[in-house]
């Protein structure tokens, strides 16, 4: 009796000694560092309080891309469930091809970072592929210096994220739709309910599971933005396009690892006071099916 | 209940005590070959007197060129009993580990790095082994340059650093009967006769800050050249932005925008891009220096000093070379090393590979004709001066960052000298340097 009730405890504790050893630990520690001014050209460490963060929240650029990352986060996230939610419904739908269309939404999700990003390079290069058609098409007006303009820059990374990301959260949408029973929506369609109100009160409330899980990956992985901007700007022009973990990652560069793991710390409180407040928010409109 | 978690909660912690256990001891363990040295035990039949003891020479250095491998190859032919751990380190990446390890005392035997920053950043006297008593360098040919406190710390690659500045193509400026400008008048007077042809007058590469930084740092070492602004801003007593002759050189590259002289995707083109360009004879000069990747068309080019001051002299870089590590167990070894490297025959290959000013007397080097006039108007004259990244005491590379903003209209000049000083105070204070 007692070593069966102890067998489960066999498997836990090895992944859970590695989760402590090289996440847990790592983290609180980098906690303590980010008030700290350790740094790559002394020896000494020494407590300077809240001076990091002072010194983030005076410097423009650094407030810069906190206000980044928040952009991004927000504009993927809408960008990536709006469509994802739309394939979704279409693809569930009867229509042709469906496999296809599938495979083909779902694909970038596939491609790693790297290889998106030197393709878009090329795309949005001032003389690339997308302005010349723009010109070609007789939209001249809407060209524009993707990847370099400061005012657009932004904008541009959160699109080619919400190019490759959309597909897979089509796929969580989908599960979520293919899991309601048909017979709701007859019920519904017999009382006169139109295709739209069927969706906003049957569908909809009913995969709040599916939107709520959606909706919280696609915010961390947002706050957590790094290889998009790597690989398409490195943060550039200046600092136009400079997210939290690129200057953290600078920063660690530059061997100022005390405000690089403030900056980190900013990001943990960012990502996790959001997935809290999210959670707990669809946790109330979520149905059993 | 209780008793099952005491024994689980003691089983997690016996698991964590061995962890760290095992973590500490192969930590050690790892140590003396991280360093690249074998240790003699495992080699117990070299102890007899004559069969030299086995030795791992590991070595560090940013970039990749094929002379490291051929040299390194032809010494281990020579000396069947040094082998090599060459370290060959991607360029943006190697500051960071080259300040890591030496933060944590872990130095490959041989690390290849440039004096200036060594002198002003890495403490030889502590970190690296004090050279100037070796053979090679009473053959040097301008040891002036490599001497931190009056010591030799490093085997240099070359006389001097590379030169900085505008480099133009030869051809374009002899159709239109263009001279070489010696003041920023001038300079733009060129311009608007290569524009009015329908040349793009210049064709920069911001994408990369190091390129970015150039007019920045050519400009910037002019006005500081013969004064004690660079001494002043080092003890915190004065600052980029009092300096007027900072940000009116900053000004002068913006004119040059804003009057269309530069090409449109200056921040989606990087150095890799710039030789092909400038060899398909669209622009007439770029911002650069005298190691323009231009292949066979390398002699249509020229290079001359950024006229930002008026008649000015050439900026040249710091050398670059070898230093050993004091940790090193194999210092006599590499010692050799490095005057295997020294003699003519060897720093031939390098040379053939890479064309500089000799470092030694007597090694001639055939160098291409950019670098030949260089050497003919600039170098031979005297007419050169010390470039600013060298002078300023801490780190240049978020510089770079806000040229780069400051060229997407991100920053004014005076901005950029502005956040500049704020980055010098803040590195200066995490180094401690006096007066801050």
């Amino acid at each position: 009796m007692n070593a069966r009730r102890l067998y489960p405890h066999f498997f836990l504790y090895p992944a859970l000694l590695i989760y402590l050893a090289l996440f847990i630990f790592p983290t609180l520690f980098s906690f303590i560092y980010s008030f700290t001014d350790w740094n790559a050209y002394r020896d000494t460490i020494r407590f300077t309080g809240l001076d990091n963060f002072v010194k983030i929240a005076k410097n423009a650029d650094l407030m810069l891309s906190i206000g980044n990352t928040v952009l991004f986060a927000v504009v993927t996230s809408i960008g990536k469930n709006v469509l994802g939610m739309l394939l979704a419904v279409a693809l569930c739908s009867r229509i042709g091809f469906k496999r296809l269309f599938r495979t083909v939404f779902f694909l970038p999700t596939v491609l790693s970072f790297i290889v998106v990003g030197v393709l878009f390079t090329a795309l949005l290069h001032p003389d690339g592929f997308l302005n010349q058609f723009l010109g070609f098409i007789g939209l001249e007006g809407l060209r524009q210096e993707w990847l370099v303009d400061r005012s657009v820059v932004m904008y541009t990374v959160s699109f080619v994220d919400v190019w490759k990301g959309t597909g897979f959260h089509m796929i969580i949408f989908m599960a979520g739709l293919l899991a309601i029973p048909r017979d709701y929506g007859e019920a519904a369609q017999i009382d006169g309910a139109n295709p739209l109100q069927e969706f906003f009160r049957i569908k909809l409330p009913l995969m709040m599971q599916a939107v709520s899980v959606n909706v919280v990956l696609s915010l961390i992985a947002g706050f957590k933005v790094f290889e998009q901007v790597f690989v398409l700007t490195n943060g550039g022009p200046g600092y136009a396009s400079s997210v939290l973990n690129s200057i953290a990652f600078q920063m660690f560069g530059d061997g100022r690892w005390g405000l690089g793991t403030a900056m980190n710390l900013i990001l943990f409180l960012l990502i996790t006071s959001f997935s809290i407040l999210l959670l707990t928010y669809f946790k109330r409109k979520e149905v059993d099916i | 209940m209780n008793f099952r978690l005491q024994k689980s909660a003691l089983a997690l912690l016996t698991c964590f005590v061995l962890l760290f256990l095992s973590a500490c001891a192969s930590g050690n363990k790892a140590e003396p070959s991280a360093s690249g040295s074998q240790p003699a035990s495992e080699t117990p039949s070299a102890s007899k007197e004559t069969a030299p003891e086995k030795v791992t020479l590991s070595i560090m250095v940013g970039g990749n060129n094929k002379f490291y491998e051929t040299i390194t190859k032809e010494y281990t032919n020579r000396n069947p009993h040094v082998t090599f751990d060459l370290q060959t380190v991607d360029g943006s990446q190697y500051d960071t580990l080259l300040r890591t390890r030496i933060a944590t005392k872990n130095l490959p035997d041989i690390v290849g790095h440039n004096v200036s920053d060594m002198a002003r950043r890495y403490n030889p006297t502590d970190n690296f082994v004090d050279l100037s008593g070796e053979p090679w360098v009473g053959r040097l040919v301008n040891p002036d340059i490599l001497k931190i406190d009056d010591k030799i710390y490093n085997l240099p690659f070359a006389a001097s650093g590379s030169a900085l500045g505008i480099v133009y193509n030869k051809k374009i400026f002899a159709d239109l009967n263009l001279s070489v400008p010696r003041t920023f008048e001038e300079l733009l007077q060129v311009c608007e006769t290569l524009k009015t042809n329908g040349i793009t007058p210049f064709y920069l590469g911001n994408k990369d800050g190091w390129v970015a930084q150039i007019w920045g740092l050519t400009t910037f070492s002019e006005v500081v050249k013969n004064t004690d602004i660079m001494d002043k801003i080092n003890a915190n007593q004065l600052k980029h932005a009092d300096v007027p002759g900072f940000e009116e050189a900053l000004g002068q590259i913006m004119q040059l925008f804003e009057k269309g002289y530069v090409n449109e995707d200056h921040l989606s083109v990087g150095f890799d891009g710039l030789g092909g360009a400038m060899n398909s004879g669209k622009a007439a000069m770029t911002v650069l220096g005298d190691f323009i990747d231009a292949g066979e068309q390398v002699g249509d080019y020229g290079i001359f000093a950024t006229p930002g001051v008026d008649n000015p002299d050439l900026t040249v870089g710091t050398v670059t070379g070898w230093f050993i590590s004091k940790n090193s167990k194999n210092i006599e070894e590499a010692k050799k090393f490095l005057d295997f490297w020294s003699q003519p025959d060897i720093i031939g290959i390098q040379y053939a590979e890479d064309p500089r000013f000799s470092a030694f007397k007597d090694v001639q080097v055939s160098f291409n004709p950019l670098m030949q006039a260089e050497y003919d108007e600039y170098i031979s004259q005297g007419k050169v001066v010390r470039q600013y990244n060298d002078l300023i005491a801490v780190d240049t590379s978020e510089l770079f960052r806000l040229y780069q903003d400051m060229f997407g209209k991100g920053k004014t000049p005076k901005q950029v000298l502005e956040a500049w000083d704020e980055k010098v105070a803040e590195l200066a204070k995490a180094a401690e340097l006096p007066g801050w």
